[in-house]
């Protein structure tokens, strides 16, 4: 009886004494949810840490994927681009692939030889999708020409297509000033530069102030008033002499401008749509 | 029979109680990091924390904690985040009082002025804290000392026996500060005035000689009865220089109340022992 109840005890204290091993809170699998509730709590940084002390434990496709996205998130974009990288030919390689391509798009660089060299690679049709799509936005950043413009309707629907086709247009002819040229209008007629570069209030300021100092300048040495003369003809130099700096100055600002309007124009665009994203980053997180 | 059931019931039993102290095994981390000033690993090891405790019973305490390494290390949103949480898992009134009065402090420290009073009026009216009213005068007080109100700061500490140093600090403030509107009334009569009032010789000077120069130059226009010739001067050079001459004081006014309000606050930073924000 008595050997009975003693087996019974080591029986009981044994698997709890197991389970308080595999139970403490920096167990591998409760790690692992720790840092999928960090990364859902959108504490990227935390998370990362967490899925990586993971993978040096036990090094695995799914956690490098894991700290990729984090980085990601982070917009790490060459961190990202990294890990992703090293991944294109694992388990997760499809998704990995587009994302590196992504992050690539992301970081400004030119994609277009990776895009060639990833083409074919994708048996999944919602990623092989993603992967023309990107390769297609990037087109269209690098100016896309006349001859590529009709896959555009075969990659993309309804309204989208009429509205990436308009960007291709800008993206391939800028609207740009030419900043020689406003300033050698306004070297001829005070302002006229300003108002070549839309800047229609300053260019008929500078119109306004410049004549009339000149006015004043001349009209005071018909007068014999030689001080004032001088006074008017220094304010008249200095604001000609500012306005054609000005008009070249102004169109430099505008084609930046407009360059910009148009880069952040077509990158909300892409956001608004999320098109390069495969669908494990949002589902993953309730 | 009944005997192995109670052996049984104790296994479960000592299986519950090592979670337990797992969790106070974590929340002693937790504290110990913070103490070294580890706040980046504190803030995880508390969320670790926060994410194992099922029965939320360290809810307050994680919180708190989370809020105040986030305030340590000057992310001052998300200490309010994780102290409005801390908030909603308080025990008794105490703790309540006091993570509305940590919200309070960060609220003041972000020159939230507004936010904090109407938080301040709101513990006032609450009856559970009538007897904390000192207190929330304590903290009006270092409220209005952020808002740049130095006067009416020392007001509010005027009444509370701990806080007659700052009283003295914020009539000091006062009395050091530069009257914008007097600097820019000297100026208007004086060009350049408001400007050496607050301490720039150079360009109250300079502004004094240009306002001098233009003004010369269109009364001249106008007794030679040119009087377009004394428009054109008088509103493009003189006027555009005697504006310039207000402005000047005005903002070197500001300035020099800015330099003097930051001097204060980074005294009262560093050498200050009571309670601050």
């Amino acid at each position: 009886m008595m050997q009975k109840t003693i087996f019974f005890v080591l029986l009981s204290i044994f698997p709890s004494l197991l389970f308080s091993q595999a139970s403490g809170l920096f167990a591998p699998e409760k790690r692992k949810a720790f840092a999928d509730y960090l990364f859902c709590e959108k504490d990227y940084l935390r998370a990362s840490e967490e899925y990586e002390a993971l993978n040096n434990l036990n090094k695995n496709d799914s956690l490098s994927y894991s700290i990729g996205l984090c980085f990601l998130k982070m917009n790490e974009y060459g961190k990202a681009e990294d890990v992703f990288y090293q991944l294109r030919n694992s388990t997760l390689g499809e998704e990995s692939r587009l994302l590196y391509l992504k992050t690539s798009f992301l970081l400004n660089n030119n994609i277009e030889e990776k895009t060639d060299s990833f083409s074919n690679q994708f048996g999944n049709k919602d990623l092989e999708t993603s992967f023309r799509r990107l390769d297609l936005a990037a087109q269209i950043k690098a100016g896309m020409s006349q001859a590529s413009l009709h896959s555009l309707d075969t990659n993309f629907e309804g309204t989208d297509v009429q509205l990436l086709r308009s960007f291709a247009e800008n993206f391939s002819h800028p609207n740009r000033k030419s900043p020689f040229a406003a300033a050698l209008f306004s070297a001829v007629l005070p302002g006229a530069g300003k108002i070549y570069t839309k800047n229609y209030g300053d260019g008929i300021t500078s119109l306004i102030v410049t004549s009339l100092f000149s006015f004043l300048w001349y009209d005071n040495f018909r007068a014999g008033h030689p001080t004032r003369a001088w006074i008017f003809a220094g304010l008249t130099g200095f604001f000609y002499w500012g306005n054609v700096y000005g008009s070249y100055i102004s169109a430099r600002n505008y084609n930046l401008e407009k360059a910009e309007e148009l880069n952040n124009e077509f990158d909300s665009f892409l956001n608004s749509k999320n098109y390069f994203v495969p669908k494990k980053i949002e589902g993953s997180c309730k | 029979m009944k005997s192995r059931w109670l052996l049984f019931i104790l296994v479960i039993f000592f299986q519950q109680g090592f979670a337990q102290i797992q969790l106070e095994e974590q929340l002693a981390f937790v504290e110990s990091l913070f103490a070294q000033e580890k706040y980046f690993d504190a803030i995880t090891e508390a969320k670790r924390l926060s994410f194992f405790d099922s029965s939320n019973q360290y809810s307050y305490k994680v919180n708190s904690l989370i809020a105040e390494s986030y305030k340590s290390g000057n992310k001052l949103s998300e200490a309010v985040n994780y102290f409005t949480r801390a908030e909603r898992e308080s025990r008794n009134p105490e703790e309540l009082f006091s993570t509305k009065i940590k919200i309070i402090k960060i609220n003041i420290l972000r020159r939230a002025f507004y936010l904090a009073d109407h938080q301040l009026v709101e513990l006032e009216r609450d009856t559970r804290f009538i007897a904390d009213s000192s207190s929330l005068r304590y903290w009006r007080g270092w409220n209005y000392l952020f808002h740049d109100d130095w006067q009416q700061a020392a007001d509010e500490f005027s009444g509370i026996d701990s806080a007659a140093a700052l009283k003295n600090i914020c009539e000091e403030v006062q009395k050091r500060k530069y009257s914008v509107s007097f600097a820019k009334g000297i100026s208007a009569v004086l060009p350049g005035a408001g400007q050496i009032y607050t301490g720039n010789y150079l360009s109250g000077i300079l502004s004094l000689g240009w306002n001098i120069l233009f003004g010369y130059l269109t009364v001249q226009a106008f007794s030679a009865e040119r009087v377009f010739d004394g428009m054109a001067v008088g509103t493009m050079l003189w006027l555009r220089f005697y504006d310039g001459n207000l402005s000047n004081a005005e903002k070197f006014a500001v300035e020099k109340n800015e330099i003097i309000n930051n001097e204060t606050l980074n005294f009262l930073q560093k050498n200050y022992q009571g309670l601050k924000p």
